[in-house]
Protein backbone atom coordinates (compact mmCIF):
# COMPACT_ATOMS: atom_id res chain seq x y z
CA UNK A 1 0.00 0.00 0.00
CA UNK A 2 1.29 3.42 -1.17
CA UNK A 3 1.80 6.04 2.00
CA UNK A 4 -0.56 8.94 0.25
CA UNK A 5 -0.71 10.78 3.32
CA UNK A 6 1.34 13.73 2.26
CA UNK A 7 -1.50 14.63 0.44
CA UNK A 8 -3.19 15.64 3.24
CA UNK A 9 -4.63 18.81 3.98
CA UNK A 10 -2.43 20.01 6.65
CA UNK A 11 -5.47 21.65 8.26
CA UNK A 12 -8.84 20.96 7.72
CA UNK A 13 -10.98 23.68 9.02
CA UNK A 14 -14.53 22.37 11.48
CA UNK A 15 -17.77 23.34 9.75
CA UNK A 16 -19.56 25.29 12.00
CA UNK A 17 -22.09 22.68 12.28
CA UNK A 18 -18.79 20.49 13.22
CA UNK A 19 -17.98 22.56 16.18
CA UNK A 20 -21.66 23.16 17.51
CA UNK A 21 -22.10 19.49 17.76
CA UNK A 22 -18.92 19.39 19.51
CA UNK A 23 -19.41 21.94 22.43
CA UNK A 24 -22.98 20.38 22.38
CA UNK A 25 -21.74 17.36 23.22
CA UNK A 26 -19.37 18.70 26.04
CA UNK A 27 -22.17 21.25 27.23
CA UNK A 28 -24.49 18.33 27.81
CA UNK A 29 -25.01 15.63 30.51
CA UNK A 30 -20.93 14.38 30.50
CA UNK A 31 -21.85 10.92 31.02
CA UNK A 32 -23.55 10.81 27.58
CA UNK A 33 -21.60 13.09 25.46
CA UNK A 34 -19.17 10.10 23.95
CA UNK A 35 -21.67 8.55 21.91
CA UNK A 36 -22.30 10.84 19.47
CA UNK A 37 -21.66 7.95 17.16
CA UNK A 38 -23.04 7.21 13.85
CA UNK A 39 -22.99 3.18 13.44
CA UNK A 40 -23.51 1.66 10.12
CA UNK A 41 -24.90 -1.69 9.82
CA UNK A 42 -23.72 -3.87 7.09
CA UNK A 43 -25.47 -7.65 6.55
CA UNK A 44 -22.75 -9.66 5.04
CA UNK A 45 -24.09 -11.90 2.38
CA UNK A 46 -20.92 -13.88 1.66
CA UNK A 47 -17.51 -14.17 3.25
CA UNK A 48 -16.06 -12.42 0.05
CA UNK A 49 -18.16 -9.48 0.74
CA UNK A 50 -16.62 -9.33 3.76
CA UNK A 51 -13.18 -9.59 3.08
CA UNK A 52 -13.20 -7.42 0.44
CA UNK A 53 -15.00 -4.49 2.97
CA UNK A 54 -12.91 -5.25 5.55
CA UNK A 55 -9.62 -4.72 3.20
CA UNK A 56 -10.59 -2.04 1.48
CA UNK A 57 -11.23 -0.40 5.02
CA UNK A 58 -7.64 -1.40 5.95
CA UNK A 59 -6.30 0.08 2.59
CA UNK A 60 -8.34 2.79 2.76
CA UNK A 61 -6.80 6.98 3.10
CA UNK A 62 -9.78 8.26 4.66
CA UNK A 63 -10.21 5.84 6.92
CA UNK A 64 -5.79 6.38 7.69
CA UNK A 65 -6.85 10.23 8.43
CA UNK A 66 -10.08 9.61 10.44
CA UNK A 67 -7.49 7.16 12.69
CA UNK A 68 -4.87 9.92 13.16
CA UNK A 69 -6.13 13.45 13.73
CA UNK A 70 -5.99 15.31 16.36
CA UNK A 71 -8.75 18.55 17.25
CA UNK A 72 -7.09 22.02 17.13
CA UNK A 73 -9.56 24.26 19.51
CA UNK A 74 -9.43 27.79 18.37
CA UNK A 75 -7.47 30.24 20.14
CA UNK A 76 -8.03 34.00 20.04
CA UNK A 77 -9.54 34.26 16.71
CA UNK A 78 -8.42 31.52 14.71
CA UNK A 79 -10.94 28.37 13.97
CA UNK A 80 -10.88 24.84 14.67
CA UNK A 81 -9.25 22.55 12.70
CA UNK A 82 -8.05 18.51 12.56
CA UNK A 83 -4.67 18.07 12.15
CA UNK A 84 -3.23 15.05 10.64
CA UNK A 85 -0.75 13.49 13.13
CA UNK A 86 1.51 10.56 11.76
CA UNK A 87 -0.19 7.39 9.91
CA UNK A 88 1.00 5.39 13.52
CA UNK A 89 -2.72 4.03 14.38
CA UNK A 90 -4.16 1.76 11.93
CA UNK A 91 -7.21 -0.12 11.75
CA UNK A 92 -7.81 -2.74 14.19
CA UNK A 93 -10.99 -5.45 13.32
CA UNK A 94 -12.31 -6.44 16.57
CA UNK A 95 -14.52 -9.98 16.21
CA UNK A 96 -17.75 -10.21 18.38
CA UNK A 97 -19.37 -13.95 19.01
CA UNK A 98 -23.35 -12.66 18.62
CA UNK A 99 -24.02 -15.91 20.81
CA UNK A 100 -27.45 -15.89 22.25
CA UNK A 101 -27.19 -12.20 22.30
CA UNK A 102 -29.46 -9.77 20.41
CA UNK A 103 -27.63 -8.04 17.68
CA UNK A 104 -28.12 -4.51 19.37
CA UNK A 105 -27.65 -5.61 23.30
CA UNK A 106 -23.85 -6.20 22.29
CA UNK A 107 -21.44 -4.26 24.37
CA UNK A 108 -20.09 -2.86 20.92
CA UNK A 109 -23.02 -0.72 20.39
CA UNK A 110 -21.95 1.10 24.50
CA UNK A 111 -18.56 1.61 23.07
CA UNK A 112 -17.57 5.45 23.80
CA UNK A 113 -15.57 7.56 21.57
CA UNK A 114 -13.76 10.85 22.97
CA UNK A 115 -12.51 13.14 20.60
CA UNK A 116 -8.62 13.96 21.31
CA UNK A 117 -8.88 10.26 23.30
CA UNK A 118 -9.81 7.75 20.59
CA UNK A 119 -10.00 6.92 17.41
CA UNK A 120 -12.79 8.33 16.08
CA UNK A 121 -13.84 5.45 13.16
CA UNK A 122 -13.76 1.93 14.37
CA UNK A 123 -14.75 -1.23 12.63
CA UNK A 124 -16.26 -4.44 14.67
CA UNK A 125 -17.08 -7.93 13.16
CA UNK A 126 -19.98 -9.72 14.38
CA UNK A 127 -19.97 -13.80 13.84
CA UNK A 128 -22.67 -16.05 13.88
CA UNK A 129 -21.56 -19.64 14.69
CA UNK A 130 -17.66 -18.29 13.66
CA UNK A 131 -18.75 -16.91 10.10
CA UNK A 132 -19.00 -13.08 9.78
CA UNK A 133 -22.25 -11.97 9.69
CA UNK A 134 -21.98 -8.08 10.39
CA UNK A 135 -19.79 -5.69 9.62
CA UNK A 136 -20.34 -2.61 12.39
CA UNK A 137 -18.84 0.55 11.27
CA UNK A 138 -18.56 3.54 13.80
CA UNK A 139 -17.98 6.87 12.98
CA UNK A 140 -17.73 10.14 15.29
CA UNK A 141 -20.85 12.17 14.21
CA UNK A 142 -18.29 15.48 14.71
CA UNK A 143 -16.31 14.36 11.68
CA UNK A 144 -19.49 13.09 9.68
CA UNK A 145 -22.72 13.85 9.00
CA UNK A 146 -25.86 11.24 6.98
CA UNK A 147 -25.04 12.75 3.56
CA UNK A 148 -21.02 12.24 4.32
CA UNK A 149 -21.60 8.94 5.53
CA UNK A 150 -23.69 7.89 2.65
CA UNK A 151 -21.18 9.32 0.16
CA UNK A 152 -18.10 7.36 2.27
CA UNK A 153 -20.74 3.81 1.92
CA UNK A 154 -20.97 4.04 -1.82
CA UNK A 155 -17.03 4.64 -2.14
CA UNK A 156 -16.21 1.55 -0.11
CA UNK A 157 -19.21 -0.52 -2.36
CA UNK A 158 -17.84 0.74 -6.31
CA UNK A 159 -16.23 -1.30 -8.45
CA UNK A 160 -13.60 1.35 -9.61
CA UNK A 161 -12.53 1.21 -5.54
CA UNK A 162 -8.91 0.82 -6.03
CA UNK A 163 -8.31 2.72 -9.52
CA UNK A 164 -8.76 5.53 -8.14
CA UNK A 165 -6.45 8.64 -8.76
CA UNK A 166 -4.31 9.54 -5.93
CA UNK A 167 -5.77 13.50 -5.67
CA UNK A 168 -9.06 12.21 -5.44
CA UNK A 169 -8.41 11.92 -1.53
CA UNK A 170 -8.73 16.00 -1.35
CA UNK A 171 -12.35 15.70 -2.55
CA UNK A 172 -12.93 14.26 0.69
CA UNK A 173 -12.36 17.43 2.34
CA UNK A 174 -14.45 20.26 2.89
CA UNK A 175 -12.69 23.43 1.08
CA UNK A 176 -13.08 26.53 3.34
CA UNK A 177 -15.04 29.60 1.35
CA UNK A 178 -12.98 32.43 -0.09
CA UNK A 179 -15.70 34.64 -0.22
CA UNK A 180 -15.32 37.58 2.67
CA UNK A 181 -17.91 38.69 4.91
CA UNK A 182 -17.87 41.73 6.06
CA UNK A 183 -17.77 41.83 10.14
CA UNK A 184 -21.10 44.04 9.51
CA UNK A 185 -23.07 41.43 7.62
CA UNK A 186 -21.93 39.07 10.26
CA UNK A 187 -23.61 41.39 13.10
CA UNK A 188 -26.92 42.03 11.10
CA UNK A 189 -26.94 38.00 10.67
CA UNK A 190 -26.68 37.15 14.25
CA UNK A 191 -29.27 39.67 14.79
CA UNK A 192 -31.43 37.41 12.94
CA UNK A 193 -30.75 34.48 13.78
CA UNK A 194 -31.31 35.78 17.52
CA UNK A 195 -34.19 37.67 16.71
CA UNK A 196 -35.59 34.23 14.95
CA UNK A 197 -34.27 31.64 17.79
CA UNK A 198 -36.23 34.26 20.16
CA UNK A 199 -39.40 34.36 18.49
CA UNK A 200 -39.63 30.50 17.90
CA UNK A 201 -37.54 28.65 20.53
CA UNK A 202 -38.05 30.38 23.60
CA UNK A 203 -41.28 28.97 24.09
CA UNK A 204 -43.17 26.10 26.10
CA UNK A 205 -41.36 23.00 24.84
CA UNK A 206 -42.38 19.72 25.83
CA UNK A 207 -39.60 17.18 26.25
CA UNK A 208 -38.21 14.54 27.91
CA UNK A 209 -35.16 15.97 29.91
CA UNK A 210 -36.03 15.47 33.23
CA UNK A 211 -36.11 11.77 32.46
CA UNK A 212 -32.39 10.33 32.32
CA UNK A 213 -30.56 6.76 33.30
CA UNK A 214 -27.60 7.71 31.14
CA UNK A 215 -28.03 4.39 29.37
CA UNK A 216 -29.45 3.91 26.07
CA UNK A 217 -31.08 1.18 23.68
CA UNK A 218 -31.24 0.55 19.51
CA UNK A 219 -34.53 -0.91 18.20
CA UNK A 220 -34.19 -1.36 14.22
CA UNK A 221 -38.15 -2.07 12.98
CA UNK A 222 -38.01 -3.33 9.08
CA UNK A 223 -40.87 -2.80 6.29
CA UNK A 224 -40.58 -5.14 3.33
CA UNK A 225 -40.89 -4.40 -0.12
CA UNK A 226 -44.47 -3.97 -0.34
CA UNK A 227 -45.12 -2.22 2.91
CA UNK A 228 -42.56 0.28 1.93
CA UNK A 229 -44.49 0.76 -1.07
CA UNK A 230 -47.93 1.59 1.01
CA UNK A 231 -45.95 3.66 3.14
CA UNK A 232 -44.94 5.66 0.20
CA UNK A 233 -48.18 5.92 -1.12
CA UNK A 234 -49.77 6.76 2.85
CA UNK A 235 -47.34 9.88 2.10
CA UNK A 236 -49.04 11.27 -1.31
CA UNK A 237 -52.47 10.44 0.48
CA UNK A 238 -51.97 12.35 3.51
CA UNK A 239 -50.88 15.42 1.85
CA UNK A 240 -46.77 15.28 1.71
CA UNK A 241 -46.30 17.13 -1.78
CA UNK A 242 -42.60 17.08 -1.80
CA UNK A 243 -41.56 14.05 -0.68
CA UNK A 244 -42.03 10.95 1.79
CA UNK A 245 -39.95 12.67 4.81
CA UNK A 246 -42.35 14.88 5.41
CA UNK A 247 -44.89 12.24 5.82
CA UNK A 248 -42.14 10.24 8.14
CA UNK A 249 -41.48 13.08 10.01
CA UNK A 250 -45.15 13.90 11.09
CA UNK A 251 -46.00 10.22 11.73
CA UNK A 252 -43.13 10.64 14.10
CA UNK A 253 -44.21 13.89 15.85
CA UNK A 254 -47.67 12.51 16.27
CA UNK A 255 -46.36 9.26 17.95
CA UNK A 256 -44.30 11.52 20.34
CA UNK A 257 -46.87 13.72 21.10
CA UNK A 258 -49.33 11.10 22.42
CA UNK A 259 -46.77 9.40 24.70
CA UNK A 260 -46.12 13.61 25.82
CA UNK A 261 -49.38 13.01 26.71
CA UNK A 262 -49.60 9.92 28.36
CA UNK A 263 -46.43 11.07 30.60
CA UNK A 264 -48.28 14.38 31.18
CA UNK A 265 -45.58 16.49 29.81
CA UNK A 266 -47.39 19.85 28.28
CA UNK A 267 -46.11 22.09 25.81
CA UNK A 268 -45.29 22.20 21.82
CA UNK A 269 -42.94 19.96 20.05
CA UNK A 270 -40.08 21.58 18.63
CA UNK A 271 -37.47 19.90 16.36
CA UNK A 272 -34.32 21.18 14.60
CA UNK A 273 -34.43 19.23 11.55
CA UNK A 274 -31.04 18.83 9.54
CA UNK A 275 -30.69 20.57 6.16
CA UNK A 276 -28.24 19.26 3.85
CA UNK A 277 -25.92 22.05 2.69
CA UNK A 278 -24.19 20.81 -0.37
CA UNK A 279 -25.36 21.29 -3.54
CA UNK A 280 -27.21 18.13 -5.08
CA UNK A 281 -25.76 14.95 -7.57
CA UNK A 282 -22.27 15.46 -6.16
CA UNK A 283 -20.17 12.73 -4.24
CA UNK A 284 -18.63 14.91 -1.91
CA UNK A 285 -17.20 16.06 0.76
CA UNK A 286 -17.25 13.34 3.28
CA UNK A 287 -15.75 14.87 6.03
CA UNK A 288 -17.58 17.54 7.95
CA UNK A 289 -21.26 18.28 8.69
CA UNK A 290 -22.05 20.45 5.87
CA UNK A 291 -25.65 20.79 7.43
CA UNK A 292 -27.85 23.53 9.05
CA UNK A 293 -31.32 23.58 10.30
CA UNK A 294 -34.81 24.30 9.65
CA UNK A 295 -36.82 24.46 13.20
CA UNK A 296 -40.36 23.11 12.88
CA UNK A 297 -42.57 24.06 16.02
CA UNK A 298 -46.32 22.27 16.07
CA UNK A 299 -48.57 23.74 18.34
CA UNK A 300 -50.51 21.55 21.03
CA UNK A 301 -53.74 22.41 18.97
CA UNK A 302 -51.98 21.46 15.62
CA UNK A 303 -50.96 18.04 16.65
CA UNK A 304 -54.87 16.38 16.43
CA UNK A 305 -53.76 14.29 13.03
CA UNK A 306 -51.29 13.65 10.72
CA UNK A 307 -52.74 15.25 7.75
CA UNK A 308 -52.62 18.48 9.67
CA UNK A 309 -48.64 17.90 11.07
CA UNK A 310 -48.09 17.64 7.30
CA UNK A 311 -49.25 20.57 6.23
CA UNK A 312 -47.98 22.66 9.17
CA UNK A 313 -44.44 20.95 8.48
CA UNK A 314 -44.48 21.90 4.60
CA UNK A 315 -45.52 25.37 5.90
CA UNK A 316 -43.02 26.42 7.84
CA UNK A 317 -40.37 24.63 5.39
CA UNK A 318 -41.32 26.88 2.74
CA UNK A 319 -41.63 29.49 5.11
CA UNK A 320 -37.82 29.29 6.40
CA UNK A 321 -36.51 28.48 2.87
CA UNK A 322 -38.26 31.77 1.55
CA UNK A 323 -36.36 33.16 4.49
CA UNK A 324 -33.41 31.58 3.30
CA UNK A 325 -32.67 30.46 7.08
CA UNK A 326 -30.32 27.45 6.04
CA UNK A 327 -27.74 29.67 4.81
CA UNK A 328 -28.42 32.34 7.59
CA UNK A 329 -27.57 29.89 10.26
CA UNK A 330 -24.75 28.21 8.66
CA UNK A 331 -23.32 32.12 8.30
CA UNK A 332 -24.16 32.38 12.30
CA UNK A 333 -22.46 29.00 12.90
CA UNK A 334 -19.50 29.57 10.85
CA UNK A 335 -18.99 32.54 12.60
CA UNK A 336 -19.17 31.27 16.06
CA UNK A 337 -16.01 29.05 15.45
CA UNK A 338 -14.40 32.23 16.58
CA UNK A 339 -15.62 31.98 19.71
CA UNK A 340 -14.03 30.69 22.65
CA UNK A 341 -15.67 27.37 23.52
CA UNK A 342 -16.89 28.04 26.87
CA UNK A 343 -18.52 31.11 26.27
CA UNK A 344 -20.08 29.07 23.00
CA UNK A 345 -21.15 26.68 25.07
CA UNK A 346 -22.50 29.20 28.15
CA UNK A 347 -24.26 30.85 25.16
CA UNK A 348 -26.07 27.91 23.68
CA UNK A 349 -27.32 26.42 26.97
CA UNK A 350 -28.60 30.07 28.08
CA UNK A 351 -30.44 30.49 24.62
CA UNK A 352 -32.22 26.97 24.45
CA UNK A 353 -32.17 27.09 28.65
CA UNK A 354 -32.51 23.15 28.25
CA UNK A 355 -35.15 23.06 25.20
CA UNK A 356 -32.94 21.93 22.74
CA UNK A 357 -35.54 19.46 20.80
CA UNK A 358 -38.37 17.64 21.81
CA UNK A 359 -36.61 14.72 19.98
CA UNK A 360 -34.40 14.29 17.47
CA UNK A 361 -34.84 13.32 13.94
CA UNK A 362 -32.58 12.66 11.83
CA UNK A 363 -33.40 13.57 8.36
CA UNK A 364 -29.88 13.78 6.64
CA UNK A 365 -30.14 11.09 4.93
CA UNK A 366 -32.94 11.49 2.28
CA UNK A 367 -35.35 9.33 3.08
CA UNK A 368 -36.82 9.05 -0.71
CA UNK A 369 -33.20 8.67 -2.19
CA UNK A 370 -32.38 4.60 -1.88
CA UNK A 371 -28.85 3.97 -0.34
CA UNK A 372 -28.43 0.84 -2.05
CA UNK A 373 -28.72 2.83 -5.91
CA UNK A 374 -25.06 3.55 -5.63
CA UNK A 375 -23.70 0.62 -4.55
CA UNK A 376 -22.02 -1.88 -7.12
CA UNK A 377 -21.00 -4.61 -4.67
CA UNK A 378 -24.04 -5.12 -3.03
CA UNK A 379 -24.36 -5.83 1.32
CA UNK A 380 -27.57 -8.12 2.24
CA UNK A 381 -28.77 -5.07 3.68
CA UNK A 382 -27.53 -1.98 5.69
CA UNK A 383 -29.11 0.14 8.73
CA UNK A 384 -27.39 3.08 10.21
CA UNK A 385 -28.06 3.68 13.81
CA UNK A 386 -28.41 7.49 14.52
CA UNK A 387 -26.30 8.92 17.17
CA UNK A 388 -27.09 8.75 20.67
CA UNK A 389 -26.22 11.89 22.14
CA UNK A 390 -27.16 15.55 24.29
CA UNK A 391 -30.54 15.16 25.53
CA UNK A 392 -33.57 14.76 24.59
CA UNK A 393 -32.15 11.09 24.62
CA UNK A 394 -34.66 10.07 22.05
CA UNK A 395 -33.93 9.74 17.83
CA UNK A 396 -35.98 8.24 15.40
CA UNK A 397 -34.61 8.02 12.04
CA UNK A 398 -35.60 5.98 8.79
CA UNK A 399 -33.74 4.82 5.90
CA UNK A 400 -34.42 3.34 2.64
CA UNK A 401 -32.42 0.31 1.45
CA UNK A 402 -33.04 -2.15 -1.90
CA UNK A 403 -36.62 -0.38 -1.60
CA UNK A 404 -37.02 -1.82 2.40
CA UNK A 405 -37.89 1.24 4.95
CA UNK A 406 -36.11 0.93 8.00
CA UNK A 407 -37.14 2.32 11.23
CA UNK A 408 -33.97 3.30 13.80
CA UNK A 409 -34.99 4.55 17.28
CA UNK A 410 -32.14 4.89 20.02
CA UNK A 411 -33.93 6.02 23.30
CA UNK A 412 -32.86 6.17 26.85
CA UNK A 413 -33.75 3.53 28.83
CA UNK A 414 -35.35 5.17 31.33
CA UNK A 415 -37.87 6.86 28.90
CA UNK A 416 -40.31 3.22 28.41
CA UNK A 417 -39.90 0.15 29.38
CA UNK A 418 -40.03 -2.83 26.92
CA UNK A 419 -43.94 -2.89 26.78
CA UNK A 420 -44.01 0.29 26.60
CA UNK A 421 -41.35 0.24 23.53
CA UNK A 422 -43.49 -2.32 22.60
CA UNK A 423 -46.66 -0.33 21.80
CA UNK A 424 -44.85 2.50 20.33
CA UNK A 425 -43.99 0.71 17.58
CA UNK A 426 -46.92 -0.92 17.37
CA UNK A 427 -48.77 2.47 17.07
CA UNK A 428 -45.72 4.02 14.43
CA UNK A 429 -46.70 0.76 12.36
CA UNK A 430 -50.47 1.71 12.42
CA UNK A 431 -49.86 5.26 11.58
CA UNK A 432 -47.29 4.33 8.51
CA UNK A 433 -48.86 1.80 7.01
CA UNK A 434 -53.03 2.33 7.68
CA UNK A 435 -54.56 3.98 4.86
CA UNK B 1 -42.83 32.70 -22.80
CA UNK B 2 -42.49 29.73 -24.66
CA UNK B 3 -42.21 26.25 -23.25
CA UNK B 4 -38.20 25.81 -24.43
CA UNK B 5 -37.74 29.10 -22.64
CA UNK B 6 -39.01 28.10 -19.13
CA UNK B 7 -36.78 25.40 -19.46
CA UNK B 8 -34.01 27.21 -20.11
CA UNK B 9 -34.63 29.41 -17.24
CA UNK B 10 -35.13 26.38 -14.35
CA UNK B 11 -32.20 24.66 -15.56
CA UNK B 12 -30.14 27.90 -15.70
CA UNK B 13 -31.50 28.59 -11.72
CA UNK B 14 -30.88 24.65 -10.83
CA UNK B 15 -27.62 24.72 -12.14
CA UNK B 16 -26.45 27.86 -10.65
CA UNK B 17 -27.69 27.38 -7.33
CA UNK B 18 -28.82 24.02 -6.78
CA UNK B 19 -26.58 21.32 -8.24
CA UNK B 20 -23.41 20.74 -7.73
CA UNK B 21 -20.48 21.73 -10.50
CA UNK B 22 -20.32 19.98 -13.34
CA UNK B 23 -23.38 18.20 -12.69
CA UNK B 24 -25.34 19.19 -15.79
CA UNK B 25 -29.36 18.21 -16.29
CA UNK B 26 -31.52 18.52 -19.68
CA UNK B 27 -35.67 19.04 -19.74
CA UNK B 28 -36.38 15.38 -20.13
CA UNK B 29 -33.95 13.94 -16.78
CA UNK B 30 -35.92 13.00 -13.65
CA UNK B 31 -35.21 15.54 -10.92
CA UNK B 32 -35.16 12.90 -8.23
CA UNK B 33 -32.22 11.26 -10.13
CA UNK B 34 -30.31 14.00 -10.72
CA UNK B 35 -30.16 14.08 -6.72
CA UNK B 36 -32.85 16.67 -6.06
CA UNK B 37 -34.56 16.20 -2.65
CA UNK B 38 -37.28 17.61 -0.96
CA UNK B 39 -35.97 20.88 -0.22
CA UNK B 40 -35.07 21.07 -3.81
CA UNK B 41 -38.31 20.94 -4.99
CA UNK B 42 -38.98 23.59 -2.50
CA UNK B 43 -36.48 26.21 -4.03
CA UNK B 44 -38.31 25.58 -6.97
CA UNK B 45 -40.85 26.72 -6.00
CA UNK B 46 -39.83 29.48 -4.58
CA UNK B 47 -38.18 30.53 -7.90
CA UNK B 48 -41.08 30.12 -9.64
CA UNK B 49 -42.86 32.53 -7.20
CA UNK B 50 -39.59 35.04 -8.16
CA UNK B 51 -39.01 34.70 -11.18
CA UNK B 52 -42.76 34.32 -12.56
CA UNK B 53 -44.65 36.11 -10.06
CA UNK B 54 -47.26 33.80 -9.09
CA UNK B 55 -47.83 30.93 -6.80
CA UNK B 56 -48.93 27.13 -7.57
CA UNK B 57 -51.48 26.43 -6.15
CA UNK B 58 -51.49 23.45 -3.58
CA UNK B 59 -53.44 20.76 -5.79
CA UNK B 60 -51.16 21.33 -8.75
CA UNK B 61 -48.55 20.51 -6.29
CA UNK B 62 -48.26 16.81 -7.58
CA UNK B 63 -45.14 14.31 -7.81
CA UNK B 64 -46.00 14.03 -11.84
CA UNK B 65 -45.86 18.16 -11.89
CA UNK B 66 -42.50 17.83 -10.54
CA UNK B 67 -40.74 15.16 -12.58
CA UNK B 68 -38.71 16.74 -14.44
CA UNK B 69 -37.91 20.11 -15.98
CA UNK B 70 -40.11 20.27 -18.94
CA UNK B 71 -43.19 18.92 -16.72
CA UNK B 72 -42.57 21.53 -14.39
CA UNK B 73 -42.36 23.99 -17.93
CA UNK B 74 -45.35 22.91 -18.68
CA UNK B 75 -46.93 23.82 -15.46
CA UNK B 76 -45.77 27.56 -15.69
CA UNK B 77 -46.58 28.10 -19.28
CA UNK B 78 -50.26 26.88 -18.70
CA UNK B 79 -50.31 29.75 -15.58
CA UNK B 80 -48.49 31.98 -17.74
CA UNK B 81 -50.14 32.14 -20.75
CA UNK B 82 -54.29 31.75 -18.79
Amino acid sequence: MKDKSFLFPKKVYLSGADWFLHVLDNASDKKRFDFNIIRIVLDVEDENYATTIINRLEQHDLVNWMLNIQLKKPFFFSKPYWKYKNSTNVLTVNYHELGQNSLYDLKLFQQAMRVNKTPLFACDCVKENGVVSKIVLSIHHVLMDGRGTSFFLEELHANDFSLKDPFDILQYFPKEKTTKIRWYEHVKNMYFIKYFMYQHQSQNNANFNNISSNSFKIRVVNFNQGESLQINNNGQLKGAKFGLNQFLLAVSIKEITELFREKNIQGDCWLPIPYDGRKRGGNGPIISNAISFLFYRIKQAEQKSIEVIVKEIQFQMMDQLRQDLPKKYSLFLEMMRYIPEKLFSFLILRASAGNLASFLYSASIEQTRDVANKFELQAKNMHIIPPFSFPPGLTISFLTFNGQLSLNLVYDEALFNESELLAIIARLKIKLLAI
Amino acid sequence: MDIEAIERELTQFLEKNILSENVKINAGQELKAAGLDSFSIVEILLFIERKFGFVIPDEQLLPENFKTIHAIALLVHTYLTN
